[in-house]
């Protein structure tokens, strides 16, 4: 009988030794990330939804992972997106295949969820319409002009990134992709990251992730620095919005969205689960309005942060590209909270002093986030002012216009 | 280099006229359906 | 003169601050709504003392409703 050598009983631990030193680091470093991130979450001060599945998972895989594989974790992020689940990896060398087998108990437990709802978008449009089915279109429809106005300044991150990120040096589907981080929107990032940056969805959309968790903490400020104070004191009463039948919201949805995937097909998925959802609530189906709120929503945010942290390996933070990502996405949220501000400001002089600028900011599609900043931020300087509810409406047109430009990504990158 | 700086901000001008275009056209859609739904709710009073 | 506090938002009473008999300005919240899933201090327009709370703890309220009636 041979000896049990102690390194193979404890692949995980030996493989820090054998591997790389700076792949090792690498990992480490992750489980650290992963931590912190798990941490903050956990004490509240960010956004715990996402980010707490997301830092478990990277803690979980940078344990247990004891190689660093030659191949991607799941093959796909670098080759054909389609044939990846289908792809094996070369079983033929005996140290791949050794380390195949461990992986499959660590990484690839979540491989089927990866393949069936990852790999075509389905997550991101199952996130849709939950969030669809929780969004109230009254404030946007009641104000629909102004609303758009504003959505559509506070996209100023999303285009101007596009040509930033480009003269960084990536290639103008990747550019695009992480230009959409500007609008403020998760699975909107995930979703087109899929389908134009296939080997770069993963630091994009966590970057996004990242970045969206902190984002309170930093755009308040940012319109306090941008609009002048006059501005943000405009008193709004939240009686002054007219109550919207639910028949005018299930018209708008089912016109909107059939013109909206008449326009742009590729985006159609999106598009129509964001509908979707507005009908389910909006015609008062309670059941389906639960399933898709509560179920819906919940299971495949939890899923989309544990997949995305179990995605993150030693070779996706190595990638030097990763600094740039970084840099990029903060600019494009930062610059999306200034042209808000600026449509803000201009808002305020074309309505003579009857809007308050704070909606600017607000029409950075994070629902209801944004919204609940532009709140905090008036009832900061006037106790008794609530603009919550006019802030809703540039918030949900938010999320259309970003949806528009996505689309609008979406097919013309592939024309360039 | 400078060529595909200048082809991604030709590509965002569209975006920016696009996009602008189609916000107009949804608020347009929402204010219209607003007119239709209150003209044919002031017919049936 | 007494002021009758109405909910600028529908939503939900989350907590109370104050009871019958409290000295308030127009700087001390009353009472926290939930409203779409955000807690919001709701505050009186001037200063009196609270003579009735018309809520309670997790009650439903429309806007315009009257919340509490102060003296």
């Amino acid at each position: 009988m041979n000896t049990i050598d102690l390194g193979q009983l404890f692949p995980a631990i030996s493989s820090l030794f054998q591997i790389d030193p700076t792949i090792a680091i690498a990992r480490i470093a992750l489980i650290l990330i992963g931590a912190i991130l798990a941490w903050l979450g956990v004490k509240r001060i960010t956004e715990p939804l996402i980010l707490v599945p997301m830092g478990l998972g990277m803690i979980f895989v940078n344990t247990a992972q004891f190689f660093l594989p030659p191949y991607p974790p799941f093959p796909s992020m670098y080759g054909n997106p389609h044939l990846a689940p289908l792809v094996g990896s070369n079983v033929s060398n005996p140290v791949m295949a050794a380390t195949e087998q461990v992986i499959a108990s660590t990484l690839y437990w979540l491989q089927p969820i990866y393949a069936l709802t990852f790999l075509n978008g389905a997550i991101a449009c199952f996130v849709f319409i939950g969030i669809g089915a929780m969004t109230d279109l009254d404030f946007l429809m009641a104000k629909p002009f102004t609303s758009f106005f504003l959505a559509v300044f506070a996209e100023l991150g999303t285009i101007l990134t596009f040509p930033l990120a480009v003269a960084m040096g990536f290639s103008y589907n990747d550019a695009a992709s992480i230009a959409i981080i500007g609008g403020a929107d998760g699975p909107m990032v995930l979703f087109t990251s899929l389908k134009l940056s296939p080997k770069l969805f993963v630091p994009i959309t966590v970057v996004a992730y990242l970045y969206l968790s902190i984002l309170y903490l930093f755009q308040g400020k940012l319109s306090e620095l941008t609009i002048p104070r006059k501005m943000r004191m405009v008193r709004m009463t939240p009686t002054d919005i007219r109550r919207v039948s639910p028949r005018e919201k299930i018209l708008f949805a089912i016109i909107a969205g059939g013109t909206l995937s008449l326009l742009f097909p590729v985006a159609s998925p999106l598009i129509a689960s964001f509908f979707i959802g507005n009908v389910i609530k909006e015609a008062q189906i309670e059941r389906l309005k639960k399933f898709a709120d509560e179920v819906f929503l919940n299971g495949a945010t939890f899923f989309l942060g544990l997949m995305l942290g179990i995605l993150v390996t030693p070779d996706v933070i190595l990638d030097p590209k990763v600094v740039k990502l970084l840099i990029l996405g903060i600019t494009a949220l930062v610059l999306s909270s200034i042209g808000g501000s600026i449509g803000g400001i201009l808002m305020y002089y074309i309505s003579r002093g009857k809007v308050n600028a704070l909606l600017g900011p607000a029409g950075v599609s994070c629902v209801p986030t944004t919204a609940k900043i532009a709140q905090k931020e008036a009832q900061k300087l006037d106790k008794r002012n609530y603009i919550i509810y006019h802030a809703m409406g540039p918030n949900v047109a938010g999320v259309i216009t970003t949806a528009i430009i996505s689309a609008i990504y979406m097919t013309i990158v592939p024309l360039m | 280099m400078s060529g595909e700086i200048l082809a991604s901000l030709q590509a965002v001008l569209i975006t920016s006229v696009l996009l602008g275009a189609i916000a107009t056209l949804v608020a347009g859609i929402i204010w219209a359906i607003t007119k239709v739904l209150s003209r044919s709710e002031g017919k049936k009073k | 003169m007494g002021e009758e506090v109405t909910s600028p938002l529908s939503g939900k009473v989350l907590r109370i601050n104050v009871k019958p008999g409290d000295a308030v300005d127009d700087s001390t919240s009353l009472l926290v709504l939930e409203s779409m899933k955000m807690e919001i201090d709701i505050y009186p327009s001037s200063s009196g003392k609270v003579k009735e709370i018309l809520v309670k703890e997790g009650d439903n309220v429309e806007v315009g409703q009257v919340l509490a009636v102060l003296e």
